[in-house]
């Protein structure tokens, strides 16, 4: 089921009275009511692969049950080893399994050795990376001891399933979302008001930024070699405006549906285009995603404290592995690699944390200096981003070759609207950048806040884009 | 909860009247106030003409009174099947039913890219569901609830903000929003372009056999209440009718042929008029005049309601 459909504008209303009217007075019924509402959320895709959500809830379940209970190393271990090789297994299976059999029969033909290759016919199930990843870091976490493991079978199946942030996170850690499933909720009038807000903020991003864009993004990156460097950057920015509204349209819409149902998960994005440099940017992208790699591979590699060359290793291993993470292509890896080269220069001039409040805090505009900074992080974001996009890395690089080689004053793919949409969004987020999401008002006069909305949800409506084809960039990974 | 569930009550109210005043604005007039006014059918006409847009621009005071338009924006076969039941029922003195043969009918554009919440207007519940399988609630909803609540019906969505977009230009630039959009001062270049994209737009997709069974259909109901249907293909341009696929235009005339039906052909009269064109295949007020006056001369008066001619083709 997606967000911007008819079916979840009808199915959320339903779950919301029947949690907090009908199943109010219990907390394991209203959990109940959670994960039956979860699995019809999934199973609405294709309730074949509920299956393997199931498979990761019981293995995960039992191992957390066994790590925690056995004083033996060598069980507690075991246990772990069975979490892992279940869920990156199924993991490896569903989205890598082509993957490495063409790469491995590419390095046979280089080699000279001829190879009859047959591909797998596998479908790709929705969310596996995120919810594989929400669930390893419960075992692992009651491995290191951080975390003890819950009793609860149906608390701990619905954290696994929780629908707002089953398909495309935030991927959210047992410590901080498992305890909201142990204990009872209350309804919050303001938390939910502003749950409404941030879905409605959610949805333009989506429909009406990331939508509108990608018309464009497929037709320039489809047909590359017939335009000029104008049309090829104008396809990035707006690359970079759709992937951005996609993704965190996503999440904000997640962590307001969330909210209805007093529940609160991580931030996920916190203004990135906003950043100065690319370490403030990956604080601010995609945030669930990059604490996990902190935490589960970076850390666990050594982090900072080891020799500087074995710090460089590990930065540029937790990026390439973030890259892999993203997709089963060269593209995806070379991408994460391209971002773990831009930090390697603030990593080794300490300047990795330079800035770690707000653009221009305090301050209505920016300066000069930061104003110039963040059109640079911009610029290298988006050469990233060309290679994020393109179907494979040779077009990647042929894509930046025109860009170089062309006329950029030749442009014929301007989308007033599109360009409407992206500046309504930078200027809202801007004003607004010292909060958690565009819509978070609270001192403004009620006739403008409503005035907002309605504005917005006129706006969502003449973009045109409802029930369109564009699904959730996220979904595919 | 109270709180928060009587400011959600308030601000669906106000979603509500946003509607109403959209409906009452806007799309009462652009999208419904035609199907309802086409209700008010006068009595007994000779002839009613089924069209899409290709009919719909001929204005009923530019045709004879024994002739009433009943065409309207995209309608496709399948509507027309339901407005001929409707016609039938009001108007026992009908013989004959002139009904489009444009080259586009059958493509399966036709059937997902029309208003059928619109010909809902025409059909009680039975002869709904029968053509487009709705259940009670759709059409209940169709006819009774979208029609007040415009922004609820995502189909209006592109429509509308195309009116909104049309509206802002011309608000900015009166004058030069209405010259720049008429065919005649379009260069030759953008006119074939424009043509072009057109025809590629509606003509995607194969053949469609529901909109060959809503045509059989009415073939049949013609033939029960011994109508005479006599097929019309509309004046188009010379760039859109250099640019239609020539596989559709024999399709057309091969199922009208099997089922015995006459094709009027008017599709070239206006060649090199491109003063008479609103766009690429509508005629604009000057051309609805003198195609009223050609269509009267040729059906009316040449009496083709006893032609047994499969195609006349009407000379430029």
């Amino acid at each position: 089921m997606l967000f911007n459909s008819i079916d979840f504008a009808l199915f959320l209303p339903i779950v919301f009275i029947l949690y907090w009217f009908v199943f109010n007075r219990n907390l394991r019924v209203q959990n109940a009511l959670l994960l039956v509402a979860s699995y019809t959320f999934y199973g609405w895709w294709d309730y074949r692969f509920l299956a393997l959500i199931l498979i990761s809830s019981v293995v995960d379940y039992l191992a957390g049950m066994q790590i925690a209970s056995t004083g033996c190393p060598g069980k507690r271990k075991a246990w772990l080893l069975l979490s892992l090789f279940t869920n990156l297994g199924l993991l490896g299976f569903f989205k890598y399994a082509n993957f490495f059999i063409d790469s491995f029969v590419r390095m046979l033909t280089i080699l000279g050795l001829s190879v009859n290759q047959s591909s797998l016919q596998v479908i790709l199930p929705v969310g596996i990376s995120f919810y594989t990843f929400q669930t390893l870091s419960y075992t692992i976490d009651i491995y290191r001891g951080k975390i003890k493991p819950t009793r609860d079978v149906v608390a701990f199946f619905t954290f696994v399933a929780f629908f707002p942030q089953l398909v495309a996170g935030p991927i959210e850690r047992a410590k901080s979302l498992l305890p909201q499933f142990l204990n009872r909720r209350r309804f919050d009038a303001a938390g939910a008001t502003d749950g409404m807000r941030q879905i409605l903020w959610g949805l333009f991003k989506k429909v009406a930024v990331a939508d509108t864009c990608a018309r464009l993004v497929n037709e320039i990156f489809a047909n590359y070699q017939q335009y000029e460097s104008g049309d090829l950057i104008l396809g990035v920015i707006y690359f970079a405006f759709q992937i951005y509204g996609d993704f965190s349209g996503y999440s904000d819409i997640a962590i307001g549906t969330a909210r209805l149902f007093g529940f609160g998960l991580m931030r996920n994005f916190a203004f990135p285009y906003f950043s100065r440099d690319i370490a403030e940017f990956w604080r601010r992208w995609h945030i669930s995603l990059s604490t996990w790699f902190r935490d589960y591979v970076y850390i666990p590699l050594g982090g900072s404290r080891v020799k500087p060359l074995h710090h460089i290793r590990n930065t540029l291993i937790t990026f390439t592995v973030s890259g892999f993470w993203h997709g089963a292509n060269w593209n995806f890896i070379f991408w994460g690699f391209l971002n773990g080269l831009y930090y390697l220069p603030l990593m080794l001039s300490n300047r990795v944390k330079t800035h770690m409040d707000m653009a221009a805090t305090g301050k209505r505009l920016p300066g000069f200096r930061e104003w110039l900074s963040m059109v640079l992080t911009f610029i290298l974001t988006c050469i990233a981003w060309i290679f994020f996009r393109a179907d494979n890395i040779r077009q990647g690089f042929y894509y930046l070759l025109r860009i170089a080689s062309t006329s950029p004053f030749s442009v014929t793919r301007f989308s007033r609207i599109s360009f409407l949409f992206i500046f309504i969004l930078v200027i809202t987020e801007w004003i607004q950048r010292q909060k958690e999401h565009g819509l978070q008002f609270d001192r403004v006069p009620v006739a403008w806040r409503w005035a907002v909305y309605y504005g917005l949800i006129l706006l969502i409506y003449f973009s045109g884009n409802f029930q369109s084809k564009y699904e959730f960039i996220y979904f595919q990974f | 909860m109270r709180s928060f569930l009587i400011r959600f009550l308030l601000f669906c109210l106000g979603l509500v009247m946003l509607n109403l005043v959209v409906s009452f604005g806007i799309t009462r007039g652009m999208l419904f106030k035609p199907y309802l006014a086409v209700k008010k059918c006068p009595d007994q006409p000779e002839a009613v003409i089924l069209g899409d847009s290709h009919g719909a621009v001929l204005m009923q005071t530019d045709l004879p009174e024994s002739i009433f338009n009943m065409s309207f924006g995209s309608d496709n076969l399948m509507d027309m099947y339901l407005k001929l039941h409707f016609c039938i029922r009001h108007n026992p003195g009908l013989r004959a039913v002139l009904i489009t043969a444009d080259d586009h009918i059958f493509n399966a554009y036709r059937k997902s890219k029309n208003n059928a919440s619109r010909s809902v207007f025409f059909a009680d519940y039975s002869a709904y569901r029968n053509v487009y399988h709705a259940n009670p609630v759709q059409y209940v909803m169709l006819r009774h609830v979208l029609p007040w609540m415009p922004l609820f019906d995502l189909n209006n969505a592109q429509l509308l903000s195309q009116y909104a977009r049309i509206m802002i230009r011309r608000r900015l630039n009166p004058d030069g929003y209405a010259n720049a959009i008429l065919w005649k001062n379009l260069n030759p270049a953008v006119r074939q372009d424009k043509a072009r994209t057109r025809v590629m737009n509606q003509f995607e997709g194969d053949f469609d056999n529901g909109l060959h069974d809503a045509f059989r259909k009415i073939v049949l109901l013609c033939r029960q209440h011994q109508l005479k249907l006599i097929g019309i293909r509309f004046p188009v341009t010379e760039e859109y009718a250099g640019a239609v696929p020539q596989i559709c235009h024999d399709h057309v005339n091969a199922v009208f042929n099997e089922a015995g039906i006459p094709i009027v052909d008017f599709q070239n009269v206006y060649i090199g008029q491109p003063d008479l064109f609103l766009d690429q295949d509508h005629l604009n007020r000057e051309g609805s005049r003198k195609f009223g006056c050609s269509l009267e001369n040729v059906v009316l008066h040449q009496k083709m309601w006893d032609a047994d001619n499969a195609l006349i083709t009407v000379p430029n």
